[in-house]
């Protein structure tokens, strides 16, 4: 079947299988690796996108399903040159990461988080926390994954 | 004693602007390397068909029909393998043979059987569903009781079901105890878990014209290529083995398993890449379990509270095949007396084959359990005589002028401050008003009770201290390159190795590439388990580097004719200086590409003896004595590994480390049927937290530095595990000792508050 799907703003068309998932479709057919696989259960969030500025388990969904629709993975994220995303830049600063397989489907959960916030409202530890709920991670405990969506909440709140 | 605060760690921190790691900007721009997402032209892939019965003689196995599947290249069996099967080692049983792929009997629901070459993932897993093997199930001896208790041997020609065992000589329990005015005594479980890396296991085989590359999701590339060659019987300078990034391991990485061993032995048999990415549910089933035994502690002393006497007992659920579970408990008889000076200390530990997915090392491996019998038989004894916990905790510490400290089991401590961290614990906690908090709850009406707990914990680093390679080398360009023999797979080494030669030279890390991981490469290492990286790599990587400063010292005494002692350099000014001129490492490096020198040192070095890391953990919990959920509200901790390089990533170490420990206590338990059947065979059954099951951990580092390395470093990749779980678990008994609750075995999940609260009655 054919899909156009505009992934990091580049519309990829392909043909594909009715039955491959979009995380598939990321890595294989478009050759995205950042997306990665944790589970098999949905469960993980290891490949959580944003799909038309939403996130998405990019696991729980068909390629076909995202025809002509906006897919953005944490390449997309980083691509404007010299730019790097105030989430990105505090997931480092505050030591967010260890090994990195979490992480990019953390820093897209995050983006997402932040950007359904309304403007004005400022997210509570426990709202960080609650809005991360869908995505696993071993490393880090979640101590500075929570740190850093605090700390990029408050670059995005002053445009840094 | 030095408490770090968040100001100290933010002046320590390294990086330019935007990463605060090296390692970041890969992992946040374009994401990490797993071996997942390599791809090579011409690869095939491996899929692995798994026993569904966990006791059993294989009676036939039928792959005919999964051969004529299109795409498949080839179906395999035990009697396609010719390796030598895996010999346990020395302390076990030598019955205890694994072969690869079993011939007769399977031992574990999980373990592989026959193994599908094809074209595609697809196609191999459609072939999979048309093997038939036939299965005639043997009686499963899922646990250590019934594998104790059973004639049956899970091994034709052992001994018994029992694969190693520790027995103290000349001991009787009733004597050794006679004298104490109080005995305490108690039993504990510590359940399987599953270490659960968001990667699971992975490997790519790829045979070239000169050699077999194997790309690999390892913690010890080195030991790798060892046992491959071994198993291979192929000379291991034609084994080339790189890890790229590695999505964490927490000691399950560390061996080499059959599923691997057998993609490298058939890719070379068939001289085809070949392809191996686990799925979860393999992961769950088949990357070793952590922890798994079973205690008895008895604890006896004086009315006063001072500790005389002190015996565990502990029973080791090996699994399937005696691999490191045969060994756990020789770490936990190390460590069995903990931070207290007990006079008579006995134990006895016996390792016990089950029908389950073998025991491996899990972060702690063998420590944790250790700590966590003495800590909670310890909170047991100060309730018996009413006195503070932490009170009876300070009575018993062993002393800081008592070490080095040997204890019975021959541990030597290097450097301790029992004292000093629960003090400071106590302070930085307001332990105060926690208890006052708490007492407001106790007898009252609230559907609420609050607890606080406490442990105080003493481990060992780098147990088995190795050789360990480091060297350093000033590159044309100016640039610092370093290469280990340890392996970076989350904790940031590209970033603390790179800090300790800048340190030295002055060099900014972002100048300094660390190279780790490629056995061509880096010539020889053991790889990151057991806490052990940083006080033996960081300290070859130290001495590489400082040799290097002196080598250039000696090239510019020899380029400018003078002599050694005129040629200076500062770390400060970044620059040697010689008579009236100055080089900096970029004119040197220039210099020296010019002569034709190469500005490379190594160095080896292997520690003399391992390090004992150590401090003390509170955790405070509200228990809902309605729905019987624990909530675990603050945690505080207070850890010294000596001299630290890096805050931001050791207190990163912890904060995972405590996440480990506190969802042991709280959530996660590997649990089969009385078949031997997985129930927690995905992250969806299994007691995987998220973020909303923790607070705020509040970690505070004390140095204390070890004289056993050059550094003062000690290990902190285990600590945070090894003194929570028990703080966690004493913080419930706490909150629930007015209902006459003395123990509720980990993980404390509502069923078993339900059961010790409301269990014998009709609710």
């Amino acid at each position: 079947m054919n899909v156009t799907v505009i992934i990091n703003q580049k519309q990829i068309v392909a043909d594909v299988d009715e039955n491959m998932l979009l995380v598939d479709f990321i890595r294989e057919v478009a050759g995205l690796k950042a997306t990665n696989i944790g589970c098999d259960t949905s469960t993980c969030g290891a490949c959580t996108v944003l799909l038309n500025g939403q996130s998405v388990k990019s696991c729980t969904i068909l390629a076909v399903q995202v025809d002509k629709k906006d897919i953005v993975t944490l390449e997309g994220v980083s691509e404007s040159e010299g730019l790097i995303h105030p989430v990105v830049k505090a997931f480092s600063q505050c030591h967010g990461l260890q090994c990195g397989f979490c992480t990019s489907g953390m820093v897209m959960a995050a983006i997402s988080l932040l950007s359904s916030t309304p403007n004005g409202k400022i997210l509570s530890e426990e709202e960080i926390r609650q809005g991360l709920e869908g995505n696993l991670c071993r490393c880090t405990g979640y101590n500075n994954i929570v740190n850093a969506i605090s700390v990029a909440q408050t670059m995005l709140s002053l445009e840094l | 004693m030095t408490v770090y605060t968040k100001s100290k760690n933010e002046q320590r921190q390294v990086g330019n602007e935007e990463f605060s790691r090296i390692e970041d900007k890969k992992i946040l721009t374009v994401g990490g390397t797993y071996v997942a997402d390599l791809e090579f032209e011409e690869t095939h892939f491996v899929h692995f068909v798994r026993s569904y019965i966990s006791h059993g003689i294989i009676k036939s196995i039928d792959v005919s029909s999964a051969r004529d599947m299109s795409g498949v290249v080839d179906v395999i069996t035990a009697n396609e393998i010719a390796l030598d099967p895996l010999v346990p080692a020395k302390i076990v049983d030598q019955a205890m043979v694994r072969e690869l792929l079993p011939k007769n009997k399977v031992r574990y629901s999980g373990e592989p059987i026959v193994v599908i070459i094809a074209k595609s993932k697809q196609e191999a897993a459609k072939a999979a569903e048309l093997v038939e093997i036939d299965i005639e199930p043997l009686n499963p001896l899922i646990n250590i009781k019934d594998s104790l208790a059973s004639n049956e041997l899970i091994f034709d020609g052992a001994k018994s079901n029992v694969a190693s065992e520790n027995l103290p000589t000349d001991f009787n329990e009733d004597d050794f105890f006679s004298d104490c005015e109080i005995v305490v005594e108690d039993s504990y479980v510590i359940p399987k878990v599953a270490p659960c890396p968001l990667e699971g296991r992975a490997i790519i085989a790829k045979p070239t014209l000169e050699n077999l590359e194997i790309y690999i999701s390892t913690q010890a590339p080195h030991s790798v290529k060892d046992t491959l060659s071994k198993m291979l019987k192929i000379d291991s300078s034609l084994i080339h083995v790189i890890a790229k990034d590695v999505g964490g391991g927490f000691g399950a990485k560390i061996g080499i398993y059959p599923e691997e061993m057998l993609v490298a032995y058939l890719a070379k048999k068939y001289n085809m890449t070949l392809k191996w990415v686990e799925t979860r549910t393999e992961s769950m089933l088949a990357l070793g379990h952590g922890r798994g035994q079973t205690q008895r502690a008895k604890l006896g002393g004086t009315r006063e509270g001072k500790f005389t006497h002190y015996y565990l007992e502990v029973l080791q659920d090996c699994g399937a095949y005696p691999l490191t579970g045969a060994f756990l408990p020789i770490f936990t008889r190390f460590m069995t007396s903990g931070t207290y000076d007990i006079k008579n200390v006995e134990y006895k530990s016996r390792s016990v084959i089950t029908n389950t997915n073998p025991v491996v090392a899990y972060r702690g491996a063998g420590r944790p359990e250790a700590t966590y019998a003495i800590e909670r038989i310890v909170d047991k004894f100060a309730r018996q005589i009413q006195v503070d916990p932490v009170e009876l905790r300070l009575l018993n510490f062993i002393k800081p002028d008592q070490f080095p400290y040997q204890t019975k089991f021959g541990a030597i401590y290097d450097t301790g401050e029992y004292e000093k961290t629960l003090r400071a614990l106590i302070e930085k906690s307001n332990l105060a008003e926690l208890v006052m908090e708490k007492s407001i709850y106790i007898n009252s009406d609230s559907r609420f009770r609050i607890g606080v707990g406490i442990s105080s914990y003493v481990e060992i680093t780098h147990g088995i201290p190795s050789l360990e390679y480091g060297s350093a080398q000033l590159n044309p360009d100016g640039n610092l390159e370093l290469r280990c023999g340890t392996f970076s797979h989350g904790q940031g080494h590209l970033t603390s190795f790179a800090n300790i030669a800048s340190e030295i030279t002055g060099i900014s890390v972002h100048n300094i590439k660390v190279i780790q991981g490629d056995t061509d490469l880096v010539p020889f290492g053991v790889g990151t388990f057991g806490s052990r990286s940083i006080q033996s790599g960081g300290v070859a990587i130290n001495r590489a580097t400082l040799n290097l400063v002196e080598k250039i010292r000696q090239f510019l005494a020899d380029y400018t004719n003078s002599s050694l002692e005129n040629v200076s350099f500062s770390k400060l000014d970044g620059y040697y200086s010689c008579g009236s001129g100055n080089y900096t490492f970029n004119h040197v490096a220039q210099l020296a590409y010019n002569a034709g020198v190469d500005l490379k040192c190594e160095a080896e070095y292997k520690a003399d003896a391992p390090t004992f890391p150590f401090g003390s953990h509170l955790a405070q919990v509200k228990v809902d004595l309605d729905t019987c959920q624990v909530t675990l509200m603050k945690v505080v901790t207070v850890d010294d590994a000596g001299n630290i390089i890096n805050p931001l990533l050791a207190m990163g170490q912890l904060h995972g480390g405590i996440a480990q420990g506190a969802s042991e206590a709280l959530f996660e338990e590997v649990i089969y049927d009385s078949d031997g059947n997985l129930m927690t065979s995905t992250l969806y059954d299994y007691g995987f937290p998220s973020a909303t099951e923790f607070p705020r951990f509040e970690v505070n580092l004390s140095e204390t530095p070890t004289p056993i390395n050059e550094l003062g470093a000690k290990g902190i990749g285990e600590s945070g595990t090894i003194g929570i779980i028990p703080a966690v678990a004493n913080a419930v008994v706490d909150a629930l000792s007015e209902f006459g609750i003395v123990n509720i075995d980990i993980p404390i999940t509502p069923v078993k508050i339900y059961n010790a609260l409301y269990g014998n009655k009709s609710s």
